[in-house]
């Protein structure tokens, strides 16, 4: 059970239900936090080939983990002070609301 | 017992992150990330990472949960403010988006192949040459200590680019 394949299958289900929670979703809040999961699912699948190849790759794959995690953090940071200055412009986290460049 | 523990882990982090998709309030998808960061720092314990594991609690747990806690503070949404959600039709064509993303993924991964063999390779009893912060840190800064530095000027900007954003007069 705890194998290669069911860690990347793990990742992959994490990764799709990220996915859907982007599409889906209309608070701004929580289309972040699927990104979130998102870029947890990839962290896991990068870690599971890290392990697999433990002996021969080195610790390349535990670093580049290291380096989303950083990206992610970096992204959380603007993301929310968009979304603060978003929701002070117009009273919402809405994300259909943020139409201003229509038209 | 491993594998036991694995599905369990497996069960909850897809459990948690289900729910975290289809809470209404953010407080409670907040709480959902909470626990999916804490499996998936279980999970990579598991691999044999306990450094990451460490890094997994205090970067996500701590400060990207932290940060999403404080906005939820500060929005204070009312649950009339939430807006309204998308239609039904609508989110069962994401979902079945979603479902056959997951179906080529999973695909991709059991057919693949590189991914027979499966099972990881076990590690010498007592060496820590894996994941322990002392052969990460050799890693970092050694062979990627470019992109290392690279990502303290990223997180240099994010931080200025977040303080400008949320100042009052733009």
């Amino acid at each position: 059970m705890f194998t290669v394949d069911n860690c990347l299958v793990l990742s992959a289900v994490l990764f799709a239900i990220g996915v859907f929670g982007v599409i889906a979703r209309r608070n701004l809040l929580v289309i972040l936090m699927s990104i979130e999961v998102m870029l947890n699912a990839v962290n896991l699948a990068f870690m599971s080939f890290a392990r697999q190849h433990a002996f021969e790759g080195g610790n390349a794959g535990q670093i580049f983990v290291l380096i989303v995690m950083a990206v992610a953090a970096a992204e959380a940071a603007v993301g929310l002070a968009i979304l603060l200055a978003f929701f002070r412009n117009r009273q919402t986290a809405d994300a259909d609301e943020a139409n201003l460049m229509k038209n | 017992m491993s594998d036991v523990m694995f599905v369990a882990l497996a069960v909850v982090s897809t459990a948690s992150a289900l729910l975290l998709v289809t809470r209404r309030n953010p407080l409670y998808a907040a709480l959902c990330m909470m626990v999916l960061f804490g499996t998936t720092a279980l999970l990579f314990l598991k691999l044999s990472a306990p450094f990451l594991a460490a890094m997994q609690v205090l970067v996500y747990g701590g400060a990207v949960l932290m940060l999403f806690l404080f906005t939820i503070m500060l929005l204070n949404l009312h649950p009339e403010e939430l807006g309204s959600e998308k239609g039904l039709t609508f989110k069962l064509s994401a979902g079945i988006l979603s479902a056959v993303l997951a179906i080529f993924l999973i695909y991709a991964v059991k057919f693949s192949r590189d991914m027979t063999g499966g099972s990881f390779p076990e590690l010498p009893a007592g060496s820590a040459a894996f994941g322990s912060a002392e052969s990460v840190g050799e890693g970092i800064f050694d062979a990627f200590v470019l992109p290392f530095e690279l990502v303290s000027v990223l997180i240099v900007a994010a931080v200025a680019g977040a303080i400008v954003l949320t100042k009052k007069k733009l």
